[in-house]
């Protein structure tokens, strides 16, 4: 913890409100700071320079559309440059970052040891600012899943789980892979229709081949792949002995590549209606591109849902909306997308089987238009026709894999008109290849003979091709098995050590909460995975499970919610920065949760240097009189003003001082201010020490705001009722009191009204009101105050330390 | 962070028991544990190795 990089020293020169310099010195042992400054004195200063000199950026002023010239403080001379420096705890650490007005910024520390300590710091986060506080809590629940993997870290995680996944489906989805699985099915087809079964088996396919082996020799026998092998060799080299044989034989074979042939024209119409669905959806492209923000219009829905936006505003431009149409506009949409991708896809897979089959034609008609055999049996237009066949083949092939890459439309190709034709040429040259084998005279003998060899050797060609096609897509399928095991085990070890996390933030997150809302039974607040993608906070109120928490948590809930996620995920992420900035985070709490804030930060952060801004007087006393004053200082912001910019001074420690120095200044305003927060400061410990409980219980802001009248109504009562303080001397300074919580209260909230400012001589009347006031209750013996730690249980009255005073 | 590790420590530990774990074919987890290891575990890069792998098989046939 220790080790962690602190701040010794910040210094501003016309960077934001600060014109001539100014600086905060947490001294040689890096305390934690409390800067008190009214609205627009400039405290965020301090933490925007911090920002800059990390990041390089003022996040929220660039949301609001201000870029670096903002930086600058605008009456600062308009060549200079800004600069802010910080030195550490760390000396080597310690370096200058020059905002510069010709553009670009410049760190004095150049050493690897700085570059390496910004880069890593990076990485943390360090600063909560009032209005980002709940940023996360109103996040969705698939960004707010993303927001905690950044902040653990878990970037490379999610880029390998991506990579694997990509690639498992790019793997899928191989065009080779499904040309060989459209290849497989046709040997298969053949091979089936070869043997005559029904189903198709290896078994078959070799029992059928010993019957043909047996037919043509009858020492032939075949039970295995090399037995088929060594037979048709047996075979072949017999057929070659005769030159009768190899005619016959190549004209089995020229024969036995015509019959498919007629079936080109089915596939070219096929692969012409896929082109013309293609060009049918590229009238929607825009949809299929609105793919792209498929995701966007789903958080929007979810957003919607979860009452994540106001009613009657878009959740995407914040532009006034009828939320009910949106949502069924979006809805609509989505729907819209999903359509027509599955019929894209679609299309892309029949693009993928057709061109699969592409290259067994253009073999057949390869050998066809063989110059031998175009001599010998085809017409010159037939030779055409083939010709022209083969080249639309090539185009659509050519177009099917185009469409595959883009949704936009394409020019289809001309389609060959003259296919009818193409039955009649194949009848012709099958008629030819007849007339040729009876030329050859064989006898029904040799003809059986010669066609069970024939049909052997294309059984065991396709049947060869069978094994090889089948042994690849093996291969393949052995490639994605492994990557779809390698990525489930890896979605699931990212789940577990998601969940893992989430469970130790969790538990932070609960006590964090507890520690500040003890009595709001609020309980097992929890980071929790949801169904899709994402996380959500649940929690129990009263027993009953709440999720999301929006639901039963007021805004000041919430805001604590902000507060409690920001420190439990710094202390367990933030791996390089010891401090932490809060920058007027509390003006949203109750006064009842702030001083446990206090404590939170003392008691569970002891080792985190805190950098505290408020412009809260209130809470500014409560922290003085809380915190430990040997690690924490105290200081406030003097009114900013054109010629000095910011100014600070250190901060009495008791108000009364505060009170005079305000005077001192001649600022009146101030110390009526301090006066009536005072005059609170003294009714509510009176009321304390006294164990006085008659106050009715206010929910939220509006017990912050209890008036001191209502405290001096508690405190006469209870005085009344116990026959104590009833002497005329006592009432009169009570009355006292009253007229200067009265007048200290008007003048301090209704400072614009000329009638209502007070005078010096008027402040210093109330301090001594105060002060008489304050001497009823102390015990002229002990100088101690009646209290009930010193008083016998149960007791009406309550009576100092030695026993004396008794009220 | 006590008990929870950061998001390259669980990569580091996953891809290096990949070679141990079952069912999975030993070429594809070892291109995968040297892919990651040079820092090229990218889609292209997970494919192209696969193609090789591929081809090595079937010139072995």
């Amino acid at each position: 913890m220790n080790s962690k990089v602190k701040l010794k020293k910040l210094i501003l020169k016309g960077f934001r409100g600060d014109r001539k310099g100014i600086w905060l010195n947490f001294e040689d042992d890096n305390k934690s700071i409390v800067l008190f400054g009214n609205n627009g004195d400039g405290k965020s200063s301090f933490s925007d320079a911090i920002e800059w000199f990390f990041t390089d950026k003022i996040d929220y002023l660039q949301r609001e559309g201000c870029g670096r010239d903002d930086y600058f403080n605008i009456y600062m001379p308009p060549e200079d440059d800004a600069t802010v420096r910080i030195n550490f705890n760390d000396n080597l650490l310690d370096s200058q970052k020059t905002l510069k007005r010709k553009g670009g910024s410049l760190f004095s520390n150049t050493t690897s040891d700085f570059k390496d300590y910004i880069r890593e710091s990076s990485k943390d986060s360090f600063i909560l600012r009032h209005h980002t506080m709940r940023e996360f809590i109103d996040k969705t629940k698939k960004e707010k899943l993303e927001r905690v993997e950044e902040i653990i870290g878990f970037n490379i995680v999610k880029e390998s789980r991506e990579a694997l996944l990509k690639a498992l489906n790019s793997l899928k989805d191989d065009g080779q892979l499904i040309s060989l699985r459209g290849q497989l099915t046709e040997k298969v087809r053949d091979l089936i229709s070869t043997v005559g079964k029904k189903d198709f088996r290896e078994n078959d396919v070799l029992d059928y081949a010993d019957q043909l082996a047996k037919q043509s020799d009858s020492t032939l026998s075949i039970v295995n792949d090399c037995d088929f092998k060594s037979t048709i060799e047996t075979l072949d080299r017999k057929i070659k002995t005769s030159d009768r044989g190899k005619k016959l034989l190549r004209l089995d074979e020229l024969n036995e590549s015509l019959p498919n042939l007629p079936e080109i024209r089915n596939i070219l119409r096929e692969m012409n209606n896929v082109l013309t669905h293609h060009n049918e959806l590229a009238k929607q492209q825009e949809t299929i591109k609105a793919s792209a923000i498929e995701k966007l219009y789903k958080a929007a829905i979810e957003a919607i849902e979860n009452k994540l936006v106001k009613s009657g505003e878009c959740p995407i431009c914040k532009k006034p909306v009828d939320t009910e149409l949106l949502l069924k506009s979006l809805t609509d949409e989505i729907e819209e997308i999903k359509k027509i991708l599955k019929e894209r896809n679609q299309v892309i897979q029949n693009a993928k089987f057709l061109n699969s089959k592409v290259p067994s034609y253009q073999t057949n008609i390869g050998v066809l238009l063989e110059n031998k055999v175009k001599i010998e049996f085809l017409t010159t237009e037939t030779s055409k026709r083939l010709t022209d066949i083969s080249t639309s083949l090539s185009q659509y092939e050519q177009i099917l894999t185009r469409i595959q890459q883009s949704p936009g439309a394409i020019s289809l190709p001309s389609f060959p008109e003259d296919l009818q034709n193409l039955e009649e040429d194949i009848k012709e040259i099958q008629q030819k290849i007849t007339q040729k084998k009876k030329q050859l005279s064989e006898t029904d003998e040799e003809k059986k003979f010669y066609q069970n060899v024939h049909k052997l050797k294309k059984m065991y060609d396709d049947y060869i091709r069978y094994k090889e096609i089948n042994k690849d897509i093996c291969i393949y399928d052995k490639q994605i098995d492994s990557l779809d095991k390698i990525y489930r085990d890896f979605e699931s070890m990212e789940r577990g050590s998601v969940q893992k996390v989430l469970e130790t933030i969790s538990s932070d997150v609960n006590d964090f909460f507890r520690f500040l809302h003890p009595d709001d039974n609020f309980d097992e607040v929890e980071l929790i995975p949801t169904g899709e993608r994402g996380i959500e906070f649940k929690l129990r109120y009263h027993g009953e499970e709440i999720s999301p928490p929006m639901k039963i948590l007021s805004e000041a809930h919430l805001n604590s919610l902000g507060i409690c996620l920001f420190l439990a995920s710094a202390k367990h992420f933030n791996k390089t920065t010891g401090f932490l900035i809060l920058d007027d985070v509390v003006t949203s709490f109750d006064t009842g949760h702030r001083r446990p804030l206090s404590r939170l930060m003392s008691e569970k952060f002891s080792y985190t240097q805190f950098l505290l801004f408020t412009h809260d007087e209130l809470w500014f006393e409560i922290l003085k009189k809380d915190l430990p004053s040997g690690k924490w200082l105290f200081k406030e912001l003097m009114k900013w003003t054109k010629d000095k910019g910011l100014d600070i001074k250190d901060s009495p420690i008791t108000l009364k001082e505060r009170i005079k120095n305000s005077l001192d200044e001649n600022d009146i305003q101030g110390a009526t201010n301090k006066c009536r927060i005072l005059i609170e400061e003294i009714l509510k410990v009176k009321c304390e020490n006294l164990g006085i409980r008659g106050l009715e219980f206010k929910i939220g802001s509006k017990n912050d705001q209890r008036e001191a009248s209502e405290l001096i109504s508690a405190l006469t009562s209870y005085l009344k009722d116990n026959e104590t303080l009833r002497d005329k001397q006592s009432k009169k300074l009570f009355d006292h009191l009253r007229a200067s919580q009265l007048i200290t209260n008007m003048g301090s909230h209704h400072k614009t009204l000329e009638t209502t400012s007070l005078s010096r001589g008027d402040i210093e009347t109330v301090l001594r009101d105060i002060d008489e006031f304050e001497s009823l209750f102390v015990c002229t013996n002990c100088n101690t105050e009646p209290n009930i730690k010193y008083s016998p249980r149960n007791s009406q009255m309550k009576q100092c330390e030695c026993g004396e005073l008794w009220i | 962070m006590e008990g929870v590790k950061s998001g390259k420590e669980l990569c580091d530990n996953f891809f290096k028991s990949l070679l141990e774990k079952e069912g999975i074919d030993l070429q594809v987890a070892g291109l995968l544990e040297r892919l990651y290891s040079n820092g090229n575990f990218t889609k292209e890069k997970i494919l192209q190795g696969l193609r090789f792998l591929r081809q090595d098989s079937e010139n072995e046939q």
